[in-house]
């Protein structure tokens, strides 16, 4: 608590090699991370250094146990709604967080990935989200992908790969064509310029949804695509949509882990994340890496998006800009940088947004999440599995 | 003119004559237009302090114009026969109180993690206004009364032109007040720290209580602007203070040009005055009234991303290059150029 | 320090077992915003042999080799590999083109394992067969890292790292290798390792370009060596010239 960790700047500055590191490791818990994770260690700033002694433990020991204490805290609500609402209601909002959760998950990785490599907040990730929903509901309807999901089990099958792949397709072209267009040139100019033309992004591909498919809720038609309960756990009747959305989502995010452990572009995609001048010096090309990171994280919100349709039957042109304001939440509580935290930190989203909700009234659910967020960046501003910046400083 | 002081405000007092003549020329819709920009300007300048020139990233200024707002619109509900000048003051002092809590939690967080906290607010902070409908209004919001010039103006002076006039006073007010903080020994503080953290603290600054510093000026400035806003719409209401605004106020300041008062000055006449030429525009192109409604968005969106990327460093970084070269150019005048062109 | 205007540049100072030039700087000049940071630097380096480039902190040297492997740009001079000028070229495809930088400072990818951070030195590398080798090489040349291929570079010591960095930049099984400082901030013992492993590494036909503020280390183990004080080329000349020189002697050996 006593030691004051210096700044680290957004690169390592030249010649300040990390120090050795006697800390244990959390490999798996670090696929891509930024290289100057600007956050202070906890323990430094204005409240650790005048604080009385008492308030100081106190404070540490909530810093310290965060995890286990938001863990504790969804625990309880879950544990409250049971009291409320018996086994039935419960299991109920279990389904619901849990898919709510994949799709957070889905976009939050997104905004970790990006963040990762370029360091931007890309604000028009969220909006990508929506805008890959409107491809999947113009190609469904428009290529008779719903009647073939309606004609039989197989015929479903080959419209949900074809929604999935042709959609995906087209969203990470989108997200590649963002970054080619406004954000690569950008990439020396001052650290605020491209999160400017994110935001220009964003009201670009807002006004364009808006102007075409008008203010308001757009249904679209995957609803009805899968049907059917698959089993009932008591009195809850567990969908085989459900059972779909959550594994595609697993299938997807474990896919991903695999791309960035195994694959030689996965590598260059971390190691461009930790340097990109090391990277550039080792023969990576970094302009087609930064590529892949956005087409990867356009693509997974476009799964997102297609799930969301699937469960929820429609889409609106604000939708992202909701959604991707908690999916940022859920990538600040993973720990920004962090894929796994982004998956993780999707799905506690989604606990604390259903649970939480159900037992303070739908209405509170939102300034739940952003309390929490408040709450993390007081306690824990790395997020729960984020880089311990002062173990490498 | 050496001494700063002086500068600054022959300066704000020259422009004072120009925008007070310029509003007569004007009608009272371009009249109200100025009043927006010098109202947005406010906020954006205090802005520029936090994010320019002492490198704290705020998504959040939206919600601050809205406790401004909102202080304003609440003491006007009370009493509202009360001067003009009192709201402005309460809106000023409540929003710079908010402004250093908000800051000693800002102090710890860098980077991403701010912009988080401060997202959190800029969405959250409308909510309250909300969930406690009964004291502010709700979704409806609270009416503010259009302010009325005194009677010795005459009686067919026109509202819009008083508003300008208010406003203009305290964009140049806050102009003053903020060019001398910048270019001062506190200007240097806040510089420092930006620059680089260990470095300024090695220097002997307390970077914590610089960062609130500027936290509590960016957040009075908001308040003052915001107050002022609930005047100029005639209403203050949550979703007048979305996470749009603040994303309005960053913009304007990074196309301006990051870390100058006068760029702010250009960003935020360029902000503020876009939508409605961007609305003009899509009315005469004769599109359909769906399309033509909507598409102002998106034209807008197109806007800041060409201007961004003609500009990395704003259109004030890009004049002053401008004008380097110009200088150059001057001074050598047998540079190989001329002679070729000769 | 004097700057001394003895610059002889040319080949008649290469020892005669040298090859053929690998690398040709031609008056050079690199800019930092308006500060000049090198002026007109010229250098070569033969193939197989060890040139040492020594200065004072801020001469110039890390720009140099940033510069050779294509992280600044020269606004004057040229830059030839084999003859063939890159100075135009992208970071990237001058790595491609054989020119292997361990950078100052290290640079590992700190969350990725040891054999993962080897592996991105390959990352250009298709020959799967040679790659292999080249771990192998990697392995022999630096037994401590065999032990340490799943741990993150991270958590290496300093030591370990400076070796990883080597490796690294030795996986490209580079035409030309770039050493930006090997022996800063290691213990003796160590550094006498990091230096055998060099001379080892030339010993089988490798070409190096070293940097060193250990004046003497450096020259003991170059052939030819290049002073560089305030951005010029102030001296060269064989490496044994330059330890006997009066004003190396004095600037740099603390003699």
């Amino acid at each position: 608590m006593t030691q004051e960790s210096v700044g680290v700047g957004p690169t390592q500055p030249l010649g300040e090699a990390p120090a050795p590191s006697p800390r244990r490791e959390r490999k798996a818990a670090l696929l891509v991370a930024p290289e100057g994770l600007i956050a202070r260690h906890r323990g430094s700033g204005v409240m650790a250094r005048t604080a009385v002694p008492a308030f100081r433990t106190t404070y540490g020991f909530i810093s310290h146990n965060f995890p286990a204490i938001i863990m504790i805290g969804i625990l309880a609500s879950v544990l409250g709604v049971l009291a409320q609402g018996g086994p039935t209601l419960m299991g109920n909002q279990m389904r619901n967080a849990l898919v709510l959760g994949a799709i957070y998950a889905l976009i939050a990785i997104g905004y970790t990935m990006v963040y990762g490599i370029i360091e931007l907040i890309n604000f028009a990730h969220g909006d990508v989200f929506t805008l890959s929903g409107f491809y999947a509901f113009l190609i469904a309807d428009h290529f008779g992908i719903n009647k073939l999901a309606a004609s039989s089990g197989f015929g479903l099958l080959v419209a949900l790969v074809v929604i999935f792949a042709v959609s995906m397709l087209l969203a990470g072209i989108t997200g590649v064509l963002i970054e080619r267009v406004a954000y690569r040139r950008l990439r020396d100019a001052p650290r605020l310029a491209p999160l400017i033309t994110a935001i220009g992004v964003s009201f670009l591909i807002e006004g364009f949804m808006l102007a075409f498919f008008g203010p308001d809720n757009v249904t679209t038609h995957q609803a009805s695509w899968i049907n059917g309960n698959a089993f009932t756990l008591g009195a809850v009747a567990v969908r085989w949509t459900d059972l779909f959305v959550l594994g595609m989502a697993l299938v997807l995010m474990f896919a991903l882990g695999a791309f960035v452990t195994r694959t030689r572009l996965g590598k260059a995609m971390r190691s461009t994340a930790q340097d990109r001048q090391a990277a550039l010096i080792c023969g990576i090309n970094i302009n087609r890496t930064i590529a892949t990171t956005f087409f990867i994280g356009s693509a997974l919100a476009a799964a997102g998006a297609i799930i969301y349709s699937i469960n929820y039957g429609s889409l609106k042109w604000n939708l992202g800009f909701h959604v991707g304001i908690i999916a940022f939440t859920a990538a600040v509580l993973g720990g920004i940088g962090n894929i796994v935290g982004a998956g993780i930190g999707g799905f506690l989203i989604g606990m604390i947004y259903v649970f939480g909700g159900s037992l303070a009234g739908g209405a509170w659910s939102e300034s739940l999440i952003f309390a929490i967020l408040v709450l993390i960046l007081t306690f824990r501003p790395v997020g729960l599995f984020g880089v311990d910046v002062a173990s490498r400083s | 003119m050496r001494n700063p002081l002086l500068r600054h405000a022959t300066v704000c007092v020259a422009l004072a004559v120009v925008l007070v003549l310029l509003t007569y020329v004007f009608d009272a819709f371009t009249d109200y237009k100025i009043a927006g920009v010098a109202i947005f300007f406010i906020a954006a300048a205090g802005l520029t302090v936090l994010t320019g020139v002492n490198g704290q990233l705020s998504l959040g200024h939206g919600a601050l114009m809205a406790i401004g707002a909102y202080t304003t619109s609440l003491l006007l509900k009370e009493q509202p026969q009360l001067p003009m000048i009192l709201p402005l003051l309460a809106a000023i002092v409540s929003t710079g109180v908010a402004g250093a809590v908000i800051g000693v939690a800002a102090a710890r967080l860098r980077g991403p993690y701010l912009a988080g906290a401060t997202l959190a607010l800029a969405v959250g902070l409308p909510q309250v206004a909300v969930h406690y409908g009964s004291v502010f209004g709700g979704n409806q919001g609270l009416p503010v009364p259009v302010p009325t010039p005194p009677s010795a103006l005459g009686g067919d002076f026109p509202n819009e032109r008083w508003l300008a006039w208010i406003a203009i006073a305290a964009a140049l007010i806050t102009l003053f007040l903020l060019a001398n903080l910048v270019s001062g020994a506190t200007g240097a503080r806040l510089r420092a720290v930006a620059d680089d953290e260990a470095a300024a603290s090695l220097a002997g600054i307390n970077v914590a209580r610089i960062q609130v510093l500027a936290f509590v000026v960016s957040a009075a400035c908001a308040g003052l602007a915001g107050s002022l806003f609930a005047y100029w719409v005639g209403l203050t209401a949550p979703s007048g203070f979305g996470l749009s605004v603040s994303l309005q106020l960053l913009s304007a300041i990074v196309i301006g040009g990051l870390g100058s008062l006068s760029g702010a000055v250009l960003g935020s006449f360029l902000v503020v005055m876009a939508p409605f030429t961007i609305s003009d525009l899509a009315g005469n192109l004769n599109l359909s009234s769906d399309v033509a409604n909507n598409l102002p968005l998106a034209l807008y969106g197109v806007v800041l991303i060409v201007t961004m990327l003609a500009f990395p460093r704003g259109i004030q970084g890009a004049l002053f290059s401008l004008w380097r070269l110009a200088k150059r150019n001057l001074r050598r005048p047998q540079a190989p150029t001329v002679s070729t062109t000769a | 320090m004097t700057p001394v205007e003895a610059h002889t540049e040319g080949n008649g100072a290469a020892p005669a077992a040298a090859g053929a030039p690998m690398l040709e700087l031609r008056s050079i000049d690199v800019n930092y915003g308006r500060v000049r940071a090198l002026r007109g630097v010229s250098l070569t380096v033969n193939e197989g042999e060890i040139v040492a480039l020594i200065g004072s902190n801020g001469a110039g040297k890390t720009t140099t080799l940033r510069t050779i492997s294509g992280l600044n740009r020269p606004s004057r001079g040229e830059v030839r590999l084999r003859g063939v000028p890159i100075h135009q070229l992208g970071a990237e495809r001058i790595a491609r083109m054989g020119v292997a930088h361990a950078p100052e400072g290290r640079r590992l990818f700190p969350r990725m394992t040891v054999r993962e951070n080897l592996e991105m030195g390959a990352y250009a590398r298709t020959d799967r067969a040679g790659v292999r080798e080249s771990f192998e090489r990697v392995f022999t040349l630096f037994p401590r890292l065999k032990e340490r291929t799943s741990q993150l570079a991270g958590s290496l010591s300093g030591g370990e790292q400076q070796m990883v960095a080597i490796g690294r930049a030795y996986m490209s099984n580079p035409q030309i290798l770039l050493l930006d400082e090997p022996s800063l901030g290691l213990a003796p013992i160590l550094v006498d390792t990091i230096f055998e492993v060099i001379r080892e590494i030339n010993a089988r036909g490798g070409t190096i370009l070293l940097i060193e503020q250990n004046a003497l280390l450096a020259l003991k183990t170059a052939s030819r060596g290049y002073v560089l004080e305030t951005g010029n080329i102030a001296l060269s000349g064989p490496a044994q010239d330059l330890l006997t020189s009066p004003d190396v002697q004095r600037a740099y050996l603390g003699m």
